[in-house]
């Protein structure tokens, strides 16, 4: 009993995180139409501060650096909550103000470039190393019967709820809280009250860095500080703040700590002996989603956003793009740009291409149904590890075991579909990302559910021919390179023959305007779960062909950031076009941009902070999405071509 | 309400939504303690005219001063802020506050109005103060349109469909609030009104408004004496 209560007590810490970010979201909430996927990013600068203050006098800021020397822990906390500060209202001003009224899908790509952006630059600044944050709340052992517990867990969860009660105040009893809550539902009613929203709504952004800040700081002794770990705290909090329904501070406190000592409870059980070994790992990570589950069951209905689809905005859709000329001529240039290469430029043709017919997966639900899923790269790990088991449990080999692998996928692909009938915008979002943090944990990383030899894929073998990418000493062979070739022009003819067939005018009509859709007579229910299941299958598709490449499958491989990285760069190819997908598949990690700019540019490390730059510069600069820039390029591309002087570079695909 | 009541002047303003011109060129004044009518029918742009000048529809020329100050360039908020004040089409409240909060919202400190003195004149708000304004029936929440404006403290108060969706006896009572707030504080009001026949009684001036452009100002007295005069500025 009392070793259940000091894990309660444990908890508290990570309940305070999620429940200080989530009031932190539902504190922004009203002043975007997207939710913020960067937020935990974002303020995570503040215990890196705080930490590097402390230890070594070093005032480390995002640009520059001053040596103020030996600090008191006081001192630490104010410039490392200060900080955070700054960079929220900066992020608010630079980028979510000036997106204010564009698409929720703009805006919510913008955050993960945020996310993206601000992990980066906090790993660049201060180094990947798990850090040991020291104590700002009094931390002496507490004893409860036998067990002793730190102290700082108490204070911790004390700290959340009267930070929660402040904001909540703030947004209740004062002139400036009221009028930000009016002018979530009406802007111009506030301008008429004389106020400026845009004020009011910076003056929430700066008590989101610093309630974020300051929790973080008060809970970062709690759990080892790294950039990524930091950054993905954003999938609990997302999770209280949906049960909050973005508005009660009340609910994002008290949910947040009561999702802590949970997942802690978890923690206690899943050591017990009766405990099934397979979910022994990951349980921890699982409770998220499971919220979020169970917050869509209980009030998807009264969600802010519903009817207000992601696509408000959308760019329209070119059903005519990639006809058969330019098809041809992208297969060329494939071809040529494998057999002029080789070693590891030829391993970058390659994944371009996979990750190409990856990013089709989401020009199909994203692009051409409207969801913002960050499901793909996941359905993707599926498909990997169904055709690592496969292979490794039965006599299936090539060509069967990968079908049976995307068929898995696929599944998974129509499961996800059913709660996605309800939700939709930055709700399908949040899911996907909860359920891909599951995946990874869970399923990719359990290692109860991989032998101990790794997963394990043999070449792929048609009638005697080694298709695989590895024999002897060839590390990138022609042969797999022509199979992938085969498979993306596969796919992307058959996505082009999906958006020209009256299915894909089905799509797109439920994209525009779902009500009106259902009213002339489409079946909007059975059309979404057949876009979602295709999406999975080209996504269990890329899996298996990651697989391949790679030999042997790893969880690294279909990671969290690699899904919000997916979403990145096919949004700047062009998420509404099919070409868009090769742009995305080029300058994709490790496809042919990341090649030339890690071997010319010497990029590499910071490509994710490139990216992430680029990816808020090209929505702030097109909030439709880059396809319009990249089909005139596409078209450029194409007359120089048929002009027939012939220059093929291989980095042109 | 605001020292002195500033008077309201309009110069050859124009709004514009795209490629179509909902105003062109309407000139009008407002002097303290007025009430003027803008009269015309459905799509005429009288609600683009108010909007023009409050500065919440895309103008595309012309001057708007109040008192001495020229306001064309000015923000929403700081033409609030030297005295302008409208009552949007519809209802505009803020749904989730309740009563009390709608107002303290839109209270400023330079007002002469208190919460107070405004709910004195509208009593039919007072003992509704702690209800959410999304419960109130339409005809409160018309009158919570116009007491949010009154405590911004407007010397000018622009009144776009006071009437809508209210009982014609609500109306006139309003119609009166608006009158003796005229007369008695020196407010200039511009009023656009579809019920003309409500408004005539309350009327100092008029001008017609059709597609677009200023076509008439006619007498009042000659439209009380006969309201179905004013179909032929309407017809042209
Ligand atoms: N936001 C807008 N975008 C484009 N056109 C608009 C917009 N608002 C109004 N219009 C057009 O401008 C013209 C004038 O509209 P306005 O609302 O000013 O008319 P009104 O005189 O107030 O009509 P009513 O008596 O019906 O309220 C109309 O043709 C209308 O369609
Ligand atoms: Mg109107």
């Amino acid at each position: 009993m009392n070793q259940i209560l000091a894990f309660a007590i444990l908890g508290l810490g990570s309940g305070a995180i999620a429940a200080g970010l989530a009031i932190g979201i539902v504190t922004t909430a009203g002043s975007t139409g997207a939710v913020n996927f960067g937020y935990a990013a974002m303020v995570m600068w503040a215990p890196f501060v705080f930490d590097e203050l402390t230890k070594t006098g070093r005032l480390v800021l995002p640009v520059g650096t001053i040596d103020i020397g030996p600090t008191s822990v006081m001192t630490a906390l104010v410039l490392g909550v200060a900080v955070a500060v700054v960079v929220s209202l900066a992020t608010y001003w630079l980028v979510f103000r000036p997106l204010r009224r564009t698409s929720v899908l703009a805006q919510t790509v913008a955050s993960i470039g945020v996310l993206l952006c601000m992990q980066a630059w906090v790993a660049l600044r201060f180094g990947t190393d798990p850090r040991v944050v020291g104590n700002v709340l009094p931390n002496e052992p507490l004893a409860i019967g036998s067990v002793v517990v730190p102290r700082d867990r108490l204070f911790l969860a004390l700290a959340v709820v009267v930070l929660g009660m402040l904001v909540a105040a703030y947004f209740h009893f004062t002139k400036a809280g009221l009028a930000t809550r009016a002018a979530s539902q009406d802007e111009v009613g506030v301008q008429l009250a004389g106020l400026s929203p845009s004020r009011l709504n910076a003056l929430v952004w700066v008590i989101a860095g610093f309630a974020g800040g300051l929790i973080l700081i008060l809970a970062a002794p709690t759990r080892s500080l790294t950039p990524t770990s930091y950054t993905l705290m954003i999938v609990p909090a997302m999770a209280v703040a949906l049960l909050a329904r973005f508005r009660s501070i009340t609910v994002a406190c008290l949910g947040g700590l009561a999702l802590g000592v949970v997942q802690s409870l978890l923690t206690y059980t899943s050591t017990q002996t009766w405990w099934p070994k397979w979910a022994a790992a990951g349980m921890v990570d699982a409770a998220p989603f499971i919220l979020v589950v169970v917050a869509l069951a209980i009030n998807g209905r009264h969600l802010p956003g519903r009817g207000e689809g992601a696509s408000s905005a959308m760019p329209p859709v070119s059903r005519d793009s990639l006809g058969g000329r330019a098809t041809a001529l992208l297969t060329m240039m494939f071809l040529v740009a494998l057999m002029v290469s080789g070693g590891s430029l030829r391993f970058a043709v390659i994944t371009t291409m996979i990750m190409a017919i990856m990013s089709l997966s989401l020009v199909v639900i994203t692009g051409f149904v409207g969801q913002i899923s960050l499901a793909p790269v996941a359905l993707a790990g599926v498909a990997g590890f169904v055709l690592s088991a496969v292979e490794r449990r039965t006599a299936l080999r090539f060509p069967v075991s990968p079908i049976v692998a995307i068929a898995a996928a696929a599944a998974v692909g129509f499961l996800v579909s059913l709660p996605a009938l309800r939700i939709r915008g930055t709700q399908l979002a949040i899911v996907t990302l909860a359920g891909a943090v599951t995946a990874e944990q869970f399923v990719f990383r359990n290692p109860q559910l991989s032998p101990p030899a790794g997963n394990l894929i043999s070449n792929p073998r048609l009638f005697g021919i080694d298709l695989g990418i590895r024999s002897g000493s060839s590390l990138a062979r022609i042969q797999f390179g022509l199979l992938v070739l085969v498979l993306l022009v596969a796919s992307l003819l058959g996505v082009r023959f999906l958006i020209r067939s009256s299915f894909g005018a089905t799509l797109l009509a439920i994209r525009s305007d779902e009500r009106a859709a259902a009213s002339v007579g489409i079946h909007v229910a059975r059309t979404k779960m057949a876009a979602f299941t295709i999406s999975a299958a080209l996504a269990g598709l890329a899996g298996v062909l990651i697989g391949y490449s790679r030999g042997q499958l790893s969880a690294d491989s279909f990671t969290v950031f690699a899904g919000l990285s997916v979403l990145t760069f096919t949004f700047l190819g062009g998420i509404t076009s099919i070409e868009g997908a090769v742009f995305a598949g080029v300058l994709a990690p490790l496809g042919l941009a990341y090649f030339a700019a890690s071997r010319f540019l010497h990029l590499g490390e910071n490509y994710q902070l490139v990216a992430g730059l680029a990816l808020v510069v090209s929505v702030l600069a097109n909030p439709e999405g880059m396809s319009a820039q990249n089909r005139l390029l596409a078209s450029r591309i194409k007359t120089r071509l048929s002009r027939g002087t012939g220059q093929v570079g291989t980095s042109d695909a | 309400m605001h020292s002195g009541g500033a008077s309201l002047a309009v110069d050859a303003l124009s709004v514009r939504y795209g490629a179509a011109a909902a105003v062109r060129g309407v000139s009008l004044s407002v002097s303290p303690g007025e009430v003027v009518g803008l009269l015309g029918p459905n799509g005429a742009g009288k609600s683009s005219t108010l909007k023009g000048i409050m500065g919440i529809a895309p103008v595309a020329s012309g001057e708007v001063r109040l008192g001495t100050v020229e306001i064309s360039g000015a923000t929403v908020a700081a033409r609030v802020k030297a005295g302008l004040g409208l009552v949007r089409e519809g209802r505009g409240v803020f749904g989730r506050l309740s009563v009390a909060e709608n107002l303290r919202v839109c209270a400023r400190d330079q007002s002469p109005m208190s919460i107070d003195a405004v709910l004195a004149m509208l009593p039919a708000l007072e003992p509704l103060r702690s209800r959410r304004a999304m419960l109130l029936s339409g005809g409160e929440q018309q009158m919570l349109s116009l007491a949010k404006a009154l405590v911004s403290g407007p010397s000018v108060l622009l009144i776009d469909e006071l009437s809508l969706g209210l009982a014609p006896i609500l109306t006139a009572r309003l119609m009166a609030t608006v009158r003796s707030m005229a007369t008695e504080l020196g407010l200039g009001v511009l009023l656009v009104e579809q019920h003309v026949n409500l408004a005539l009684g309350i009327l100092d001036r008029a001008y017609v408004l059709r597609r677009g452009e200023l076509v008439a100002e006619p007498p009042i007295a000659e439209l009380r004496a006969d309201p179905a005069s004013l179909r032929q500025y309407y017809l042209g």
